[in-house]
């Protein structure tokens, strides 16, 4: 299965994706939506492993 | 000693209204005393409907003496979250935004409720936008935790939990996103009630995450989250019966999976709490039902791909308000959603995709073999509301969104005590399973008794 590395937030990509959307986020505010962001990059990375039982790799042998 | 009305179960009040020995306008009265004599210390109310309630329950003593009855709510009490819209009532969402607002048409939740003639007596406090709390930033208080005010009451369905918990209401409708109707149960010592994906329309409900919320109910029984729920419900498909239909009935022949391996080591997780849920398996046992152990997939998954859909979907739902009017939102919940403004439609579909996975093991491994699923609730009993003071928001430990991701029925029953606070186990069951799950559930309560303790008398005017 191919597994999906998208880019891990940044402030910088944060500020520019929020002027893209007229949303303004004060100075102080920044540091706790990055935490966030970064935590919400880790989950979706976590999905392609997420596999459905057909699609398991069948348990190791030893071979 | 004579008994107070507001503390009569559901059936036994509605019993009561039919033979003529309680009017509802009695029954009303009695709640909005509680109300007044409790709810400056829970702050569980943001809105008490009295006159309009008291109209309310005038109608339906008039229907009864006209033969009228409209089932099992009519003439009882019933108090809804404020995500629901009320026409003739202010719908905040929990935000400041919305204070003065008066939406045009019920909700359809709500439209039920009337229909079926049920007293609307108020609404209930709720996490603003359903999304993050405690807050301490808005122009109203979180509701506190009945057992111990200086606690949360876990939410977002907050003032719901502590309505019920505080005696003030017998049941009440809410919703449920992540564990939203559950955790909060669990922490007040309710009982929390989540129907399968789809069961309850949730047209009028302000949406946090379409893909994963539901409506669902924060009772004092089982039995009386069942009777809401049925009050309410679509009619029951093919595979279906009422909830109420199974209460009653012997376990013998159940086979009850038990998920222990998916809280019982995680450093988190109360020892009281394992003692509590294991005590429950044992008891169920003792009941008739086959106990096993289960494996489910890790709780992890479920909260990735949870945590995903959620932030996506409420992202998209506020982005256009938060460019409008970010600076009225509180400070964690503004911050939480503009947290998912990063994710990709890549990353959404692939959570779709990763909850459908999901689902279908949890229907192929456990419910293949199983009548039901226990574990626990939360992992934890409710945290002090000094806890939540940081600048970010804080999430607890729990077990409750793996039922949001894949829409199976799910509740959680009071199982114990850690500190004198309550602990709160989880049953769940196959897309349909209601009528199992309260059947499971109201046998444990009857023979546990921990939903009948009462939280110590903290209401009086004591200054909290």
């Amino acid at each position: 299965m191919a597994h999906s590395e998208s880019t891990r937030p940044t402030l910088s990509i944060i500020r520019k994706r929020a002027r893209v959307l007229g949303i303004s986020i004060a100075a102080e505010r920044e540091a706790p939506v990055l935490a966030g962001a970064v935590h919400l990059h880790g989950a979706a990375q976590r999905l392609d492993h997420i596999a459905d039982d057909d699609e398991a790799p069948p348990e190791a042998d030893g071979r | 000693m004579t008994e107070n009305p507001a503390d009569l179960p559901i059936p036994e009040a509605a019993g009561r209204l039919r033979d003529g020995s309680l009017t509802s306008v009695a029954l009303t009265e009695a709640h909005l005393d509680r109300i007044v004599e409790r709810d400056g210390a829970y702050h569980a109310f943001l809105h008490v409907a009295a006159e309009s309630a008291l109209a309310a329950a005038a109608r339906a003593d008039e229907a009864f003496e006209r033969g009228e009855d409209r089932g099992a709510l009519h003439g009882i009490p019933v108090a809804v979250k404020d995500l629901f819209d009320t026409a003739d009532m202010p719908t905040t969402y929990g935000s400041d935004l919305y204070v003065r607002q008066i939406p045009a048409e019920d909700a359809e939740v709500v439209r039920r409720l009337r229909l079926g003639g049920a007293v609307l007596i108020g609404k209930l406090e709720t996490y603003e936008f359903a999304m993050v709390g405690p807050v301490f930033d808005r122009s109203f208080p979180p509701a506190a935790n009945p057992w111990d005010v200086r606690r949360f009451t876990g939410g977002s369905s907050s003032g719901s939990a502590a309505a019920v918990a505080g005696g003030l209401l017998r049941t009440s409708v809410a919703s449920d996103t992540g564990g939203s109707v559950r955790s909060p149960a669990a922490y007040c010592g309710a009982v929390g009630f989540k129907p399968t994906r789809g069961r309850i329309p949730m047209r009028g409900v302000f949406p946090l995450s379409p893909s994963m919320d539901h409506v669902g109910f924060v009772s004092a029984s089982v039995a009386e989250a069942a009777i809401t729920f049925d009050a309410v419900a679509d009619p029951p498909g093919r595979d279906g019966n009422p909830a109420a239909a199974c209460l009653g009935r012997p376990l013998t022949g159940l086979r009850i999976g038990y998920a222990r391996e998916w809280f019982a080591g995680d450093p988190e997780t109360l020892p009281a709490l394992l003692e509590a849920v294991d005590g429950a398996a044992s008891l169920l046992s003792l009941l008739g039902a086959r106990i096993e152990e289960v494996t489910l997939p890790a709780a992890a998954d479920f909260e990735a791909v949870g945590a995903v859909i959620i932030h996506a979907e409420a992202f998209e739902a506020h982005r256009r308000q938060l460019a409008e009017a970010g600076d009225r939102y509180s400070r964690k919940v503004f911050q939480n959603i503009v947290s998912g403004l990063c994710l990709t439609p890549e990353d959404i579909s692939r959570a779709r995709q990763a909850a459908a996975r999901l689902r279908n093991r949890i229907d192929r491994t456990a419910f293949a073999d199983f009548d039901a699923i226990l574990t626990a609730t939360t992992l934890t009993p409710a945290i002090p509301f000094a806890d939540f003071t940081g600048d970010a928001a804080r999430w607890t430990p729990m077990r409750t969104i793996a039922f949001n991701v894949t829409g199976h029925p799910a509740l959680s029953v009071p199982c114990g005590f850690a500190g004198g606070l309550p602990l709160g186990l989880q049953l769940a069951a196959r897309a349909g399973g209601e009528a199992t799950l309260c059947q499971i559930g109201h046998a444990y309560e009857e023979a546990s008794d921990f939903a009948a303790s009462k939280p110590p008398r903290l209401w009086s005017n004591s200054g909290v």
